[in-house]
């Protein structure tokens, strides 16, 4: 695996908030096509800044991010976007899905948003097989409200893997789940990255989900935070 | 383009009591301005029509706006302060067509006129159902207020118990119609014009009742030679027949039977002017005005108010459209977790305010198309609007 391109490299980045207060340094974090991380670390510690920062959403003050063979660093917002939007997935504890939308037009809205992506008859036939793996196919065409928070993290995940994304970060993806639809999520998103040859990098607090990735990265470990 | 118009639409949608809320704004922010425009525009253009075809007004001393008021557009409290008397002495001067008007009374909100059938034939006024009136308790009805009450020819229409000119009350009358107006676009759509016998008959100046020689003995008082003395229980009749129309009579002299204004049509200008002279001559209790030139007057003044009404439109709207700003800004600061989610799935910056651009452009082209279809409605519906604007009822 080691021969093989990361698909998300970091090196000595250096991170602060306008205003200061808060600084993070890591000096290295790498993985590769189809590996599955988690990262563990206590609430506040600057775990989901350093997604943030993996997917370009954040830029740093020092250091460089390299996403699918691209550096961040140099590329202009717009292109950053465009990057993120063709190369990496977002889950979030929240779902972030809107209520306005459907299950399917949820799914839908990077493509609608992004000319990054073009939404043609392939893409909604890949649509309709990943909520038909997931268990929503029934589900698409109801809004948010009306589905359990097991059945909105399936829609968000599909959503996150819907463009082939090189990398997906989930951000405490199970946080709002009972312990039996954590584990449910958790399979999903670890055989769909593996499947997919994807990258999955997951920031949780749940250690009983640990032995499901491939590898566990403390980031009290990994990073300085000051 | 067409993923942002969904999304733009299921957003406005989903949001109905929001998006229909901003769209009522925009339309009356919009339609206030055409509308009031267009019911000025009318309400010129009927004034000074009416006005146009009434070359001279004669009425008592008093407010020259009043008169014409009440005898142009049957509006205003009523002043029957012209006598049959004056109407004999300008007739007698052959130097025109005089036409009598008076108005003291309603029905259901609608001016009873008493005028001549010759009234008719001046405003060129058609029947378009039934026939004229012609004997006392007959009337034709204006084309609105025939709509409004459902009158056709051979229904009746009663009298309210009281007019302006009548304080100490009169009986209802029941006037029978017979014939209703076409649509003139004028106050005589909303007017039932009967004849001036009926008008008093209205106003209470005559009456009829049962036969005193025939009367129920429980109803009579006294009777010596052959003047039989009633009490209050002895029937007024309400409705004028055939069988009864000669019971009705009038107390006092021709003469004195009251007028409210005389419509004047000289035969020349030439004519005008003498009369105008000779009205002067005679004194302050009467006055001979010209029609054209208060309405002039009027919409002199009406365009200073309106000046004004344009001004505090303008203020409004101004603050309005601040309100509405004010509303999609707050609903912009209440969108940015939607907006901080979109930056994260890479959607393009241009697409997001493309969509929030296309949003208030969805809202902006339906509050125009409703301020557009009420601005139509009030090219269908104007005139009946504005007559009810003016007179109160349509």
């Amino acid at each position: 695996m080691a021969d093989v391109a990361p698909v998300i490299d970091a090196r000595a980045l250096r991170f602060s908030y306008p205003g200061g207060g808060f600084r993070l340094s890591v000096d290295a974090f790498s993985a590769q096509p189809g590996e599955t991380v988690a990262l563990i670390g206590p609430s506040g510690c600057g775990k989901s800044t350093f997604l943030n920062l993996l997917a370009g959403v954040l830029r740093p003050d020092a250091g460089n991010v390299t996403l699918d063979g691209t550096p961040l660093s140099p590329l202009a917002e717009k292109a950053r976007r465009r990057l993120r939007a063709r190369a990496v997935g977002f889950v979030f504890q929240d779902f972030g899905l809107l209520d306005h939308l459907s299950a399917r037009d949820n799914i839908l809205h990077p493509f609608r948003l992004s000319g990054a992506l073009r939404l043609t008859g392939d893409v909604r036939d890949r649509l309709e097989a990943l909520a038909a793996r997931l268990g929503i196919a029934a589900l698409l065409d109801c809004r948010p409200q009306r589905l359990s928070y097991g059945e909105r993290q399936r829609v968000a995940i599909c959503r996150a893997l819907l463009s082939r994304p090189r990398l997906v970060l989930a951000d405490e993806p199970t946080g709002a789940l009972d312990p039996a639809t954590k584990r449910a999520i958790v399979d999903l998103l670890v055989e769909a990255a593996r499947l997919e040859g994807t990258a999955l990098v997951t920031v949780t607090h749940d250690h009983a989900l640990l032995p499901a990735f491939d590898r566990v990265e403390d980031f009290a470990k990994l990073a300085v935070v000051q | 383009m067409t993923g942002l118009v969904r999304l733009a639409a299921l957003y406005l949608w989903r949001h109905a009591g929001w998006s229909a809320l901003i769209m009522a704004v925009l339309a009356v922010l919009a339609a206030i301005p055409m509308v009031g425009a267009r019911l000025a525009g009318l309400a010129t253009e009927e004034m000074t029509a009416r006005a146009a075809t009434t070359p001279l007004i004669y009425g008592p001393a008093g407010g020259a706006l009043e008169l014409t008021l009440d005898a142009l557009f049957f509006t205003g409290a009523p002043d029957p302060g012209l006598t049959m008397a004056d109407y004999e002495d300008l007739a007698s001067q052959e130097l025109g067509t005089v036409i009598p008007v008076l108005r003291t009374h309603a029905a259901h909100d609608a001016p009873i006129v008493g005028v001549d059938v010759e009234y008719l034939e001046m405003r060129e006024l058609v029947i378009a159902e039934g026939r004229p009136m012609v004997l006392m308790g007959e009337a034709v009805a204006g084309a609105a207020v025939a709509r409004r009450l459902g009158l056709t020819p051979g229904a009746e229409v009663q009298s309210d118990a009281r007019g302006a000119f009548d304080i100490a009350g009169s009986a209802p009358v029941r006037l029978q119609i017979t014939g209703v107006l076409a649509p003139t676009g004028m106050a005589d759509d909303e007017a039932i014009l009967t004849t001036l016998r009926s008008a008093w008959l209205v106003a209470g100046l005559a009456h009829g009742h049962e036969d005193l020689a025939e009367a129920d003995e429980a109803v009579v008082l006294s009777r010596d030679d052959g003047v039989v003395v009633a009490n209050a229980r002895l029937q007024e009749a309400i409705r004028v027949t055939d069988v009864n129309r000669g019971d009705f009579h009038f107390h006092g002299a021709p003469e004195d039977r009251p007028l409210g204004a005389l419509l004047v049509f000289p035969h020349d200008a030439r004519a005008a002017a003498l009369l105008r002279g000779r009205v002067e001559d005679a004194g302050d209790a009467r006055q001979l005005i010209r029609p054209t030139e208060v309405v002039r007057m009027l919409l002199d003044d009406v365009f200073r108010v309106r000046a004004l009404f344009e001004l505090a439109t303008g203020v409004l709207g101004t603050a309005g459209i601040a309100a509405l700003a004010g509303m999609v800004a707050l609903t912009l600061r209440f969108r940015r977790p939607e907006f901080e989610l979109a930056r994260r799935i890479g959607a393009d910056r241009g697409a997001v305010v493309a969509l929030v651009g296309l949003e208030l452009a969805i809202l902006l082209a339906a509050g125009l198309v409703l301020a557009a279809g009420l601005t139509a409605t009030v090219d269908v519906f104007g005139r009946d609007l504005y007559l009810w604007l003016l007179f109160g009822a349509t």
